[in-house]
């Protein structure tokens, strides 16, 4: 089954999107291959949902970080030799010998310049697969993953096989002749085509591992571990991989505590710290590194986030709906029994102070009684968390402090425990001195 | 002085249009020339605080209303003129010289293109002499007091002109070269600037033909402006864009000069704030405004905060954005300015307690001034039961929420008093939210 996690989710989050200003995609995206980019895009799409799938992958990008290794092939050679294996065309022998003839002949009749490309292309891919087939059986010593190892093994059975490793020693020691071509042109793209196509996919895997490998390890990511046992979710000193010197914070949700109440004013960093969560929960599902110094969990079936709905108020009743509709959806899915972590910011924020305040509360109670989902809720009404935390178990009450420094709101971005009790808003009109000035003892 | 308002005002009132359903000036835009349009945009960009000028614009669109005439000048008359005027190149002028053959003969082949919007250029400014000649004949009987000055002015300017040869050659299917040369120096040298005066005063006549239609078209009523005194009286106003509107009346005056409203989220609110809004604007520019009737005490100005929208490239937060705009205003009503200031839900951007205080502390500081007045709504219905403790001179309205079964029904009717009414979380229980939760298989 797949993780479950909407658009909305996805652009709260920003994950997707090459060219998408700070997308988690783009900060990830150092493939050296097209190939790999396109693979990295689909593992985005497609995050796992099974312990066993996870951990696996985990741990072989761990091995890729830990190890520093990098691809030994540019994305130019790459494309040659794909281009070249793409264009398989011959049947047999017969067919292959007539291609490569024709474009001999084509050529000293000084009709194409086909024949001499042909010949690079066959000495190309020749050397690219010795330079893999050292880089692989290197890896082969190494501590890889088992499961991973099985998967370089195979490959690497292929690329020592004898007919190739005649070819690696031609193609290195001068220009291939005529009957070479034929031979090696029939070889690559008829006798062993299936197989290369295989190694191919298997590129570009190493290319996705390895530069989220490195990039795990230069800025210091850490690997999540995920277990069955419990239904928890553990993360310490995560931080929003954007953010220059973010401020690392750390939630920790169970079966008995599964509501993080979220309090605190509007600028506090709320949203930052509920965004840097869902990221860090969404990589943690792709097997991928997270900014964080450590991370257990129990894989989810999906999550929802409500977090950039906009803040525009003119938008009014509709956006009210709209917000009402989406919180429908993910009841539904939490009543029939899916685990997921719902992720909402604001909740209600295009109503009343008073609405907003008794949708919180009830709507919170109601979630909460679903023990195996995750649910982090933020407000800056602080007067709701006040009645949960008289009435509710099953809690944990957090807030983004704010302090007040010559007259302006400051804040620390370090989650406290507790629910604020900052009452600026009361401060800021007196020291803006509102009422005195209307009253013109002031001007 | 010019009337104090600002962006933020004009943009919750929708005063100009950006794609939004009809803006007041799209409403009013139906002007026969584009001279017309500018002096309207204009006038919509600063609306009077004095007493004078507005019974004096308001007492000529009056009067034109009332002789309901229809525009005395045809469109494409201007567009040839304005071209024509435009160029003063004096290479350009006609002259006498030219009466060759050659000449002749390129005039009837319409070859010389120069010379052919010249010429029609002058046959438009004929015309509109012609048809204004009329017009002052017209008007002179029985102009209101108030059109007498730019009538007088436009007498003025017209006895430069040559009345009887101007109406004879405005009957003549083609004017002869020497009339063309004659012409052409007398109106786009000798006499330009007298003729672009007349433009000016036309444009001006243009949009006082097209308020006074727009507003008979529309209902819309004029408006008595007094001159001191502290009266905001309007009868039976209603929003002109929206259809079928219901009609609401607001009374104000110094020992009631704060409106406290309270109602469900869709029971019309922020309309009402709005037409109040549209309706004093257009008082004070001197335009027919949508209601029965209108008395009203100049103000020096209007501030409304309808949809304050986060100041997210400014750091502020909502909150803080919405104080230091009520501190704007407060600044202004500090210096004795007597203004209109309407707030949708003071400090929605907070938490309920500061939201609570904040309301009450400034309502209060609004209801103690005597400079102007106030239109406060809430939700923290508590809010208003203190301030009603507190301050004699609050009226307390509300538009009700009638439920018929599980549906809310709305009339926009103000009613006197506060309500409770809210809607949110009906929608959330319509929804069945919780229940969908209460019947999941939850553990604990």
């Amino acid at each position: 089954m797949a993780f479950e996690a909407d658009k909305q989710t996805l652009d709260d989050l920003n994950l997707l999107g090459k060219f998408k200003h700070q997308s988690i995609f783009s900060l990830l995206n150092q493939t050296r291959t097209r190939g790999g980019e396109r693979l990295l895009e689909s593992m985005f799409r497609k995050p796992l949902t099974t312990v066993e799938e996870i951990n696996n992958r985990s741990a072989v990008i761990a091995f890729f970080s830990k190890e520093e290794v990098t691809l030994p092939i540019s994305s130019e050679q790459h494309d040659q030799v794909t281009d070249y294996l793409h264009r398989a065309t011959k049947h047999n022998l017969l067919t292959s010998f007539l291609y490569v003839a024709g474009k001999k002949i084509g050529q000293s009749l000084g009709t194409g310049l086909g024949y001499e490309a042909l010949q690079a292309d066959v000495e190309a891919t020749l050397r690219y697969l010795h330079v893999l087939s050292s880089f692989i059986s290197a890896l082969l010593k190494r501590d890889v993953p088992q499961d991973f190892w099985q998967q370089l093994k195979e490959a690497d059975t292929v690329l020592q096989s004898e007919a190739l490793k005649i070819g690696y020693k031609k193609a290195h020691a001068r220009r291939l002749g005529f009957a070479e071509i034929v031979r090696f042109d029939r070889l690559l793209q008829l006798i062993y085509g299936n197989q290369l196509a295989k190694l191919i996919d298997l590129v570009l895997q190493l290319d996705v591992y390895c530069a989220v490998g490195n990039i795990a390890a230069q800025r210091g990511f850490a690997f999540a571990s995920a277990s069955t046992d419990i239904a928890n979710l553990d993360v310490d000193g995560f931080y929003h991989p954007w953010i220059t010197d973010a401020i690392a914070n750390a939630v920790s949700l169970d079966r008995e505590s599964n509501v993080l109440f979220l309090t605190g004013a509007n600028m506090a960093g709320k949203s930052t710290l509920m965004k840097a969560f869902g990221v860090v929960v969404y990589l943690a599902h792709m097997g991928f590194p997270v900014p964080a110094a450590r991370m257990r969990f129990t894989p989810f079936d999906g999550m929802y986030t409500s977090i950039n709905v906009s803040d525009n108020l003119n938008l009014g009743y509709s956006h009210f709906y709209a917000e009402v509709l989406r919180v429908k959806h993910v009841a539904q899915e939490v009543a029939a029994g899916k685990r997921l972590l719902v992720v909402f910011d604001e909740l209600f924020k295009g109503t009343n102070v008073k609405d907003a305040y008794d949708a919180t509360v009830a709507v919170t109670r109601a979630f909460s009684r679903y023990r195996r989902c995750c649910f982090i809720i933020s407000t800056h009404i602080t007067e709701a968390g006040q009645v949960l935390q008289q009435s509710e178990a099953g809690f944990r009450f957090a807030y983004m402090p704010t302090y007040m420094e010559d007259g302006k709101p400051k804040y620390t971005y370090l989650l406290q425990r507790g629910i604020s009790d900052d009452r600026h808003g009361m401060i800021i009109i007196n020291n803006e001195k509102i009422v005195e000035i209307i009253q013109g003892m002031l001007i | 002085m010019a009337f104090l308002i600002d962006k933020q005002t004009l943009a919750d009132l929708q005063v100009f249009g950006t794609g939004r359903p009809q803006s007041v000036f799209d409403r009013f835009n139906r002007t026969h020339t584009r001279g017309g349009t500018e002096v309207l945009e204009a006038m919509f960009k600063q609306p009077f605080s004095d007493l004078a000028s507005i019974s004096r614009r308001s007492g000529i669109i009056r009067y034109f209303q009332q002789r309901d005439m229809p525009f005395p000048f045809q469109s494409e008359w201007f567009d040839a003129i304005e071209h024509f005027l435009a160029n003063r190149d004096a290479r350009t002028q006609l002259s006498a010289m030219d009466s060759t053959m050659l000449q002749k003969l390129k005039s009837y082949t319409a070859a010389d293109t120069d010379y052919q919007q010249i010429a029609h250029g002058i046959r438009a400014c004929i015309a509109l002499l012609d048809a204004l000649y009329n017009f002052v004949d017209a008007v002179a009987e029985d102009a209101e007091p108030a059109y007498w000055n730019d009538l007088q002015r436009i007498q003025q300017l017209l006895e430069k002109f040559n009345r009887s040869s101007i109406v004879e050659d405005n009957r003549k299917r083609k004017l002869v070269h020497e009339r063309n040369v004659h012409y052409d120096r007398l109106f786009r040298f000798q006499l330009h600037e007298q003729l672009q005066q007349l433009l000016a005063m036309i444009y001006h006549l243009d949009v006082y033909i097209t308020v006074a239609k727009v507003g008979k078209t529309q209902r819309f009523a004029f408006a008595t402006a007094l001159d001191g005194g502290n009266t905001l009286s309007i009868i039976d106003m209603f929003h002109p864009a929206v259809d079928a509107a219901v009609p609401n009346t607001v009374t104000m005056d110094a020992s009631h000069n704060v409106l406290l409203l309270t109602g469900a989220n869709m029971a019309g609110k922020s309309t009402l704030m709005k037409t109040l809004g549209i309706t004093v604007f257009l008082a004070h520019m001197g335009f027919p405004v949508p209601a029965s009737d209108m008395t009203f005490s100049v103000l020096d100005g209007m501030f409304t905060t309808i949809n304050l929208a986060d100041d997210i490239s400014m750091g502020y937060s909502h909150f803080y954005a919405e104080v230091l705009r009520i501190k704007t205003v407060a600044q202004y009503l500090g210096k004795g300015k007597r203004l209109l200031v309407v707030v949708d839900e003071l400090f929605r951007g907070t938490n309920v307690k500061d939201a609570y205080d904040g309301t009450i502390a400034v309502t209060e500081a609004f209801a103690s001034t005597n400079t102007g007045f106030f239109v406060v709504s809430t939700h923290i219905i508590e809010a208003g039961a203190v301030l009603g403790e507190r301050c004699q001179n609050i009226v307390f309205k509300y538009l009700p929420t009638e439920m018929h079964g599980e549906r809310p029904h709305y009339t926009y009717r103000l009613k006197e008093g506060i309500t409770a009414d809210r809607h949110g979380m009906m929608i959330v229980k319509n929804e069945g939210i919780i229940a969908i939760l209460e019947s999941g298989k939850h553990e604990g």
